[in-house]
């Protein structure tokens, strides 16, 4: 078991999410976030709408199975709906996973 | 940090592999749309994570290759394409000159999209593109301008002979003929 990481904040959370996005543009993707995208009609471009506008709640939730702090983005999508996205955040491998997304 | 760093599966935290993998790509909001040499991470649990680099690139290609289909736009493309603009769908209707409600059928599928507004979204979408990229109006673009030139002049044309006839020439008043 590793050592418990401190979380990022809400402001250090959105400059890495922006950081990430101006520079590599890339984000993956789960499975599962991929089969709520076909069942809730969202697409990837609401994704990254909610990304760079949205707010990064201030709690993050830590998951013992794999040793990661989740961060729930909220905002709009492009048809002007509520729409939550849970993410995980890695600035250690400059990387950004998309787990879910919800109704808010 | 280099991406082969050692990754984990957000699912179930075990070490992650990269594969290459071609994959319909539904995520966009096309239904049309199959991506090649994908990164895929493959934890050994066989969880899988799929990765999209350069996502605006890619979606302003894609973007740029739909305004230049020879067959009429389809309901989801133009909704792909306001995406593009980064604006609401109210807000689209109003550049275009259509009602909210009027755009929403199109983009459902309710309604096809007219001769007239599949010319303005090509035409508004180019020329975003073009001015995001601080290039000019692509010149492959101009024949549809002419089409939607020709296409008013012609709409006019048709009001006009469907105008009723009137019942006498005008005349000012107080002329006795």
């Amino acid at each position: 078991m590793t050592e418990r990481p401190e979380p990022l904040g809400p402001a250090e959370a959105y400059e890495f999410i922006q950081g990430l996005l101006a520079t590599r543009d890339s984000i993956a993707y789960t499975s599962h976030v991929r089969d709520r995208m076909r069942q809730r009609h969202f697409t990837i471009d609401d994704i990254r709408r909610v990304l760079l506008y949205g707010t990064v709640a201030p709690n993050p939730e830590w998951k013992d199975t794999h040793q990661q702090w989740v961060y729930v983005v909220s905002g709009v999508d492009y048809d002007n709906e509520p729409l939550a996205i849970v993410v995980a955040l890695e600035p250690a491998l400059n990387r950004i996973t998309v787990i879910t997304g919800h109704d808010v | 940090m280099s991406d082969h760093a050692i990754r984990k599966c957000t699912e179930c935290g075990t070490p992650q592999h990269v594969e290459r993998r071609t994959t319909d790509y539904p995520e966009s909001g096309l239904s049309n749309v199959q991506l090649i040499n994908v990164p895929v991470w493959v934890c050994e649990n066989g969880h899988e994570e799929f990765e999209i680099p350069a996502v605006t690139e890619l979606h302003d290609l894609l973007a740029s290759m739909i305004v230049r289909k020879p067959a009429r736009l389809a309901g989801a493309e133009i909704k792909f394409l306001r995406r593009r603009v980064d604006l609401s769908a109210k807000t689209f209707a109003d550049r275009i000159g259509v009602t909210p409600v009027q755009l929403s059928r199109v983009e459902t599928g309710a309604r096809h999209v007219t001769h007239r507004m599949d010319l303005l979204i090509r035409l508004a979408i180019a020329a975003f593109i073009a001015a995001k990229q601080g290039k000019p109006f692509p010149a492959d673009m101009t024949p549809f301008i002419t089409k939607l030139e020709a296409w008013d002049i012609g709409s006019h044309r048709l009001r006009h002979r469907d105008q009723p006839t009137p019942d006498r020439e005008w005349e000012p008043e107080g002329v006795e003929a």
